[in-house]
């Protein structure tokens, strides 16, 4: 090795504890590339997933079909089909250790169907009076029963079935977490199901189709509709058919819009980490200047002196790189797990992310690199006089900034211990580097700033649209129910506890390829709407449902989506087919994240294929109490039952409840990993302090010489550390808004989502108060380095 | 491993004594100053100073006893840079917490008038020559009036002019009752001293007070 390599190594192991930290320091800047390998990894187990459920690429939902094994061989065999499962799905009642709610049944072929296979996750496959739970039943609603346990359901003859559970399982079309809904699930053989609901059949369709083209798809769904029409003589789909985009899996787009909010982190971290990165090389030059004129004056040069420091920092950059991967892989992997789990419960194996790994440990050593090339420059360059003639002092007062802070405000000091000045002060001999902790603090801080705001915001949100629905209880149908009509109606008003009743159409329509849920509400609804432009509907708008072009009030977000504007007509997909509808009014509220289309609610009856009869009811009760809603809620799905519905309640209170958890938990996570980001900006805090204490151990020593005791010392560096603090505080706080305002863009632009603007004092006051918190809990460090020095090995120190 | 720097030394220093320390590089000079101002602690042996054994005392003691007992000059003059002249001169002040606040301010400039910094108070160590900056380390040691004066070649990074300047300054303040203690290479400077102790390989090889000195 020339002496020229073992010097590359020897400064490296000449400051162990500094090399430690800059090794550290550059570990957290690529930890952060991490969070970029979270989709792909996702992406793979979401896609292992779909293709171990044999997921459907069309999903078409019929009322009771009974098809004969040759039937199902014809589905089969039409054009561009490559397989077909039907699934008997079946809402009721059970109970059970875990208590009484509605579950689904689904009933099929489990795992041994070609589309919507429901993989066995533990215990073994039911058999008859058996079934699976859903892997995801526990977490996603609550209703964990073992392996072992039993259910009761209430059969459609009013029979209580007990049902042993066998093992978990789970299908990505049906399990509770990815698709939004708090209903338990189960999964038993055919058979089972026909035995609970007394009648052969199946209610739903699962295709996977030769090519999964949005054409072949429509193709198929009319291929379908006709050759069931033609056979049970009526078109018997009752809902718009679910279509499956290429490598799409439930949940993807939420986990989208989550990822645009982690990219944004991941950008902030890496920017703060680079600031840091910077600082740090440019001390270990600065520190090097003697050395660099030693070398000059040996007759080193340039090229030769440069590439010493050169390989140096190449091998901090180089230790920083393996351990930052490592952590990345760590971490990526940690957070792929969670969001898994948070979607829907799938497994995700551990897994790395080649190109990000690749990326990770290049960047490393190239970013050092880059990082000490200004500093290096700048070193070579001064002359060898200057720097040997540089030796023993700092050049503080040389600017005018210096100046200023030394007697600008003279009067201002009387009063601060010689200490406190001293660490005041000492903020501005290393002005690059103050300026990049401040600019880490004040993005550390921003950020935090704008992501607490964010949170504000949408609480706010939550709370106007909750506001807007004035039922406390929903009525809706399960599959193979008759519809609700006047009767229906007549028997909810008429149940204690129950002050009003509206017959209310939920179905879905598709416009431009995107689904949305649609309501069929009459003129007077449970709902607050506020419209921004238009009308609501009148009675001449039910009267006239039948009508070649159906009146329609937009949400929000579907107005944004599709540029609608009053008085505009549209063609919207609906279970009867293609409608042609006009825009009567545009409403303001977010129900439903602004995701609805309104229409009359005669008219949404009839294209959903039963005129006069709608399939939920909302209620209004006399109390908004908790338990009297349960109780009222029980008491009206009871009477229901014994009428002959088959019905499942919910109360708005808990959707409202899972609502606002599901976002909490969203922002929680997004605000968790803000704190990667506040990590970095402490980590630069106590870069910037350790640096301090190393460059001035000999100052230490001389304050120690002159009578200082620890928490003098101590107070030379924490007011260094609160200035910094400070100013980056104060640089923070339009930062904060700025990523507030552009977070919120970002919310508008992914989701057609307006926040209302939440930036109250308090977030930014809170956030000082925390900040000056940390900063006083991580200069413990550096602070005891500094209080330890020795002064005879301080006034030694090189 | 380190070498003895100091080995068989036994040194007393009365009161009011000024004492120059020579010797060759690396021959223990600075440790003797180390020791007496409790930087640096005897790895056997003992240091008694005004009283105080100080290898007996913990870092923190050594620095409070420091601040009160002993006042420091050293050859590159080892100044604050951030504080101006006033304020290093003030800085034992306010560490040792002597007298009220207000007034430390009025003692440091008094201590700065005596070396003839009056008016250069206001001014960071960038801005003053070495003679002044060494001045102004002297108003620092004398701060809080300390009865040992210490100095590790205070005159060594000073033209001739200068260093004759700066000795005039301690043999002032042995004058007025201070201990002066401080090490050279310029036998010279040394001779200005009432006893010169001559130090070579971590041994005292010669000891001799002025009135011997001119005898011989």
């Amino acid at each position: 090795m020339s002496t020229l390599n073992r010097k590359a190594w020897g400064d490296l192991s000449r400051h162990r504890a500094r090399t430690l930290l800059t090794v550290f320091t550059l570990s957290i800047a690529i930890t952060s590339l991490g969070f970029l390998a979270v989709p792909s990894l996702l992406n793979t187990a979401m896609n292992r997933q779909v293709s171990d459920s044999h997921l459907f690429d069309v999903g078409i939902t019929t009322r009771d079909l009974d098809l004969t094994p040759a039937e199902l061989g014809e589905l089969g065999r039409l054009p561009g089909v490559a397989a077909v499962s039907p699934v008997d799905g079946y809402v009721t009642k059970a109970t059970s250790a875990a208590g009484t709610q509605n579950v689904g049944i689904f009933g099929g072929d489990l795992a041994a169907a070609p589309v919507d296979t429901v993989p066995l996750m533990s215990g073994r496959m039911p058999g008859p009076g058996e079934v699976l739970a859903d892997a995801a039943n526990g977490r996603a609603t609550d209703y964990d029963v073992p392996v072992g346990g039993t259910i009761r359901v209430l059969a459609a003859d009013g029979r209580l079935v007990p049902l042993r559970v066998s093992g978990t399982g789970m299908n990505l079309a049906a399990t509770p977490k990815a698709n939004g809904s708090t209903t338990p699930v189960f999964y038993a053989s055919a058979a089972t199901v026909d035995a609970i609901t007394g009648a052969r059949g199946y209610n739903y369709l699962g295709f996977r189709l030769t090519d999964d083209s949005t054409a072949r798809q429509s193709l198929v769904i009319a291929e379908v509709r006709a050759y069931l029409t033609a056979r049970t003589g009526s078109d018997p789909i009752t809902a718009l058919p679910d279509t499956r985009a290429l490598d799409q899996w439930p949940g993807k787009s939420t986990f989208g819009h989550i990822m645009a909010l982690l990219y944004i982190i991941t950008i902030l971290a890496f920017a703060s980490a680079l600031f840091l990165i910077s600082a740090t090389m440019n001390t270990l030059i600065a520190e090097q200047a003697s050395e660099i004129a030693i070398l000059k004056s040996l007759g080193g040069r340039r090229r030769q002196i440069g590439g010493v420091i050169v390989r140096t920092t190449a091998l901090l950059g180089g230790a920083g790189a393996v351990l930052g991967t490592l952590a990345g892989i760590g971490i990526a992997y940690l957070l792929a797990r969670s969001f898994a789990q948070m979607i829907s419960d799938v497994n995700v194996g551990f897994g790395v992310s080649v190109p990000v790994v690749v990326t990770s440990l290049v960047l490393g050593p190239a970013l050092a690199v880059a990082a000490s090339l200004p500093a290096l420059r700048r070193a070579l360059r001064r002359p060898v006089a200057d720097i040997m003639a540089g030796r023993g002092t700092v050049a503080f007062g040389a600017g005018w900034l210096d100046r200023l802070a030394t007697r600008g405000g003279a009067r201002s000091w009387i009063g601060l211990s010689g200490g406190t000045r001293m660490g005041i002060r000492n903020t501005l001999r290393q002005k690059r580097r103050s300026m990049a902790t401040i600019a880490q603090v004040a993005v550390a801080a921003g950020l935090a700033i704008g992501l607490l705001a964010l949170g504000q915001s949408v609480s706010a949100l939550i709370t106007r649209t909750e506001g807007q629905l004035r039922f406390g209880i929903g009525v809706g149908l399960t599959s193979g129910s008759r519809p609700f009509g006047g009767q229906a109606v007549r028997i909810a008003a008429g149940t204690p506890g129950v002050t009003g009743a509206q017959p209310v159409e939920t179905s879905s329509v598709r416009y431009a390829g995107q689904d949305y849920q649609a309501e069929g509400l009459g003129t007077r609804p449970f709902y607050s709407y506020r419209l921004s432009a238009g009308r609501w509907f009148t009675a001449a708008d039910a009267a006239e449902s039948r009508t070649a072009i159906l009146p329609v009030i937009l949400g929000p977000a579907v107005a944004r989506t599709v540029g609608a504007s009053v008085g505009q007509v549209l063609t919207i997909g609906t279970p009867a087919g293609d409608t042609r509808v006009q825009v009567v009014g545009l409403d303001t509220v977010y129900n439903n994240s602004g995701d609805e289309v309104y229409l009359p609610l005669p008219a949404l009856e009839r294209l959903d294929g039963q005129p006069g009869a709608a399939n939920s009811l909302w209620l209004t009760t006399a109390s908004s109490g908790h338990a009297a809603i349960d109780r009222t809620a029980a008491a009206v799905a009871n009477r229901l039952t014994a009428a002959g519905y088959r019905v499942g309640t919910t109360d708005v209170y808990v959707a409202e409840a899972d609502a606002t958890s599901t976002v909490t938990t969203v922002l929680a996570i997004v605000q968790i990993l803000g704190l990667l980001v506040v990590a970095i900006t402490l980590m630069g805090l106590v870069s910037a302090l350790s640096m301090g204490v190393f460059e001035r151990t000999r100052e230490i020593g001389i304050l120690r010489c002159a009578g200082a005791r620890a928490r003098q010392i101590r107070r030379v560096f924490s007011a260094e550390a609160m200035v910094l603090a400070a100013v980056g505080w104060v640089v923070a706080v339009p930062l904060g808004w700025l990523i507030y305002e552009g977070l919120s863009a970002l919310i508008q632009h992914n989701s057609d989502i307006t926040l209302p603007r939440e930036f109250p004092a308090v977030i930014p006051l809170g956030t000082l108060a925390a900040l000056v918190v940390l900063t006083l809990i991580v200069i413990r460090g550096p602070l005891r380095r500094a209080t330890r020095v020795q002064p005879g090995i301080a006034l030694r120190y090189q | 491993m380190g070498f003895p720097a100091l080995s068989g030394v036994n040194l007393t220093i009365e009161a009011g004594e000024m004492v120059a320390i020579i010797g060759p590089s690396g021959s223990g000079k600075t440790t003797i100053i180390n020791l007496i101002a409790g930087i640096d602690r005897p790895t056997a042996g003992t240091v008694t100073v005004n009283g105080s054994r100080l290898d007996q005392m913990t870092e923190e003691q050594l620095a409070v006893w420091r601040g009160r007992t002993v006042g420091i000059v050293f050859q590159f003059f080892q100044l604050m840079p951030t504080l101006t002249a006033v304020e290093n001169a003030t800085l034992p002040l306010d560490l040792a917490r002597l007298g009220p606040a207000r007034e430390r301010r009025a003692v440091a400039s008094r201590h700065l008038a005596a070396v003839g910094l009056a008016d250069r108070g206001d001014r960071l160590p960038l801005e003053l020559s070495g003679g002044e900056q060494q001045r102004v380390a002297i108003a620092r040691a004398m701060a809080c009036e300390p009865p040992i004066l210490l100095g590790d070649e205070p005159t060594g990074n000073l033209d001739t002019g200068m260093a004759q300047e700066m000795l005039k300054l301690l043999k002032q303040q042995n004058g007025a009752g201070t201990t002066v203690v401080y090490v050279t290479h310029d036998p010279g400077l040394a001779a200005r001293a009432s006893r010169v102790i001559s130090v070579r390989d971590g041994l005292i090889v010669d000891d001799r007070r002025s009135q011997e000195r001119a005898a011989r």
